[in-house]
């Protein structure tokens, strides 16, 4: 998978811009086009949920806590597991719900495991973004334990001082970007508005968007 | 006034690449466009070498052989007098009559047509050329930079809805694990087309129908039967290996190569090629909108109606269309979103509004 360069693809698209450069730019500047090229990212891993990962340092689990902050740049979970440790084995964890464990235990909130009773499930309903809880509650002998998550995630590294100038997508996908950077900069309010251009290109990135939502979005 | 031998040597450096052919023979009649201040009767011989290196180390030997009848008054005698002289013309040969040329030529590289018809591989050069031909250009106002790069886009979309480009790799295991990082190993990927593991094909999956085989799917030795491909870039296998080296035989859909240099050609294969310039000429032409945008969407419906036949012809290679990853079958895309109006607003809704209209004059 190519590496793409934000300030590649910005560099591409001066031409189309009618400027050589962000020095002779006047309708639109580097740092509005950093800002679409890092929105659309975001729409492509919120619709699309092709930036997948695997943290498995983030969650380290304490005795009698019941929920967690999800690892940064976290979406949704695909898949929980507690990793090995020399005396315990990998123990996959299940996707459930509170109202599926409110039925099951009414006291899944204090609920601790135990050698018997060991951590079975996770949920991230009624504990607000960005949260994972476990069933049973972590007890004293799976602290120290380490949750990894399989998760959706989303890139947030773009910023106007390119600070991190990386792209990790497929080099088409930076095609994609470019023709939503091209609408948006076109169809906003400015002496060089180009509504028929801006709607050509998007017509193509929305026929596109699509296609990439087909090969590697969450039906795959 | 007399006449006199002069015997001119020149070594001519063309301007443009020569298309390859095996023994072509060239005859060409050209009129000199000055005064040549030499005598009747000058035998001329000339050796040309190419200035570029020839594509696929085609090498080239041209010989051309000048009778010149003078249309100028000599004003100096020299009788006897032989006239050595070697040239280096700034501009391509433009002052010759009765030229006779005979090329040979040994590609190297492949022959996509007959004898005599120029190659259908098409080199950045040549596709550049096409483009600014289209949009009446000479790279003034669509730079070479700027087509190149719209041809790069067009190289790509064009595998994205064709799956045309196919590798197969050999992507190294590690004992025990199950997670991977694709692109750790293959640069290129797009999509898994068929990947399999000590000649037996794997079965693709989802992370949630591997759990529904066996929860414990990431920690079971044994050898590989699943495997699941999420996102851009994460493989999860089942079983892991335990021991041994191991590969997986993963064929997939892959990315071309960017094009970089004028004698760079496509990846894809040499008759679709001319479907590029159609998408580069659309490119080019949103900077400008309005006429010259909406003749272009013809170019760019054509490039989208290649791509979906040549899709077709792709899947129907594989019988039963056996590959585990399919391509988007874009021929439910409605074209007519490309389209627009001169003077109405286009599909994307973006109308200005109206302007008020003035009250109406009271009679007096």
């Amino acid at each position: 998978m190519a590496t793409l360069n934000v300030e590649t693809l910005i560099a591409d698209l001066w031409p189309i811009f009618h400027a050589t450069s962000t020095v002779d730019a006047i309708f639109v500047t580097d740092s509005e086009l950093t800002q679409y090229f890092a929105d659309y990212l975001k729409r492509l891993a919120m619709n699309v949920g092709c930036f997948v990962g695997v943290d498995d340092s983030f969650i380290v689990l304490n005795e009698g806590q019941q929920i967690y902050a999800a690892p940064p740049l976290f979406l949704d979970a695909l898949h929980i597991t507690i990793l090995p440790t020399e005396d315990l084995p990998l123990q996959p964890l299940d996707a459930s719900s509170t109202y599926e464990l409110e039925n099951l235990d009414d006291a899944y909130q204090t609920t601790q495991s135990s050698a018997a009773n060991p951590i079975e499930q996770w949920y991230a309903d009624k504990i607000g973004p960005g949260q994972l809880g476990f069933y049973p509650v972590p007890g004293a002998g799976d602290a120290g334990r380490i949750a990894q998550v399989i998760m959706h995630s989303f890139p947030c590294s773009l910023d106007a001082a390119h600070t991190d100038v990386n792209i990790d997508t497929p080099a088409v996908i930076g095609d994609w970007l470019e023709l939503n950077v091209i609408y948006e900069a076109m169809v906003k309010e400015s002496d060089y508005q180009l509504p028929e251009s801006a709607a050509s290109a998007k017509s193509l990135a929305d026929m596109l968007g699509k296609t990439i939502g087909v090969l590697w979005g969450k039906s795959q | 006034m007399s006449d006199t031998a002069v015997t001119i040597s020149k070594t001519l450096t063309p301007g443009k690449r020569l298309a390859p052919g095996l023994g072509i023979p060239m005859s060409k009649t050209m009129t000199p466009s000055k005064s040549l201040p030499v005598n009747l009767g000058i035998p001329i011989s000339k050796t040309i070498t190419p200035s570029k290196t020839a594509v696929g180390s085609i090498s080239i030997a041209v010989t051309i052989v000048k009778s010149l009848t003078p249309s100028g008054v000599i004003h100096k005698v020299n009788l006897g007098i032989g006239i050595s002289k070697t040239l280096t013309p700034s501009k391509a040969i433009s002052i010759a009559t009765g030229v006779v040329m005979h090329k040979s030529i040994e590609p190297s590289g492949r022959i996509n047509a007959g004898i005599g018809e120029a190659p259908c591989l098409l080199y950045v050069n040549d596709l550049q050329n096409r483009v600014w031909d289209l949009l009446d250009d000479d790279g003034t106002y669509y730079t070479p930079a700027e087509v190149l790069h719209a041809l790069n886009v067009a190289q790509r979309v064009f595998c994205l809805l064709t799956f045309v480009l196919q590798t197969t790799f050999q992507f190294e295991l590690t004992n025990g694990q199950a997670l991977y990082t694709i692109s750790s190993q293959i640069p290129n990927f797009l999509k898994p087309l068929r990947v399999s593991y000590n000649g037996v094909r794997l079965i693709p999956e989802t992370i949630h129908t591997l759990n529904l085989l066996n929860d414990a799917w990431q920690a079971t030795p044994g050898p590989v039967t699943h495997y699941f491909q999420e996102g851009f870039d994460l493989l999860g296998i089942y079983p892991q290996p335990a021991s041994g080296t191991n590969y997986l035989t993963f064929t997939y859909a892959a990315e071309p190569q960017a094009l970089v240099g004028q004698n760079d050609a496509p990846q894809i294969p040499a008759e679709q090629q001319i479907h590029l310039v159609d998408f580069a000429c659309w490119w080019c032409r949103l900077k400008e909108g309005g006429a010259e945008l909406q003749e272009a969407t013809e170019y760019l419906k054509r490039f989208l109606g290649a791509a979906q036949h040549y899709q077709g012809y792709v899947m129907s290679k594989s019988r039963g269309q056996l590959y585990d990853t399919k391509p988007m079958d874009i021929s439910t895309v409605d074209k007519s979103r490309f389209e627009f109006k001169q003077g109405k607003a286009p599909q994307g809704k973006i109308k200005t509004p109206k302007a008020p209209k003035p009250p109406k004059e009271r009679a007096e």
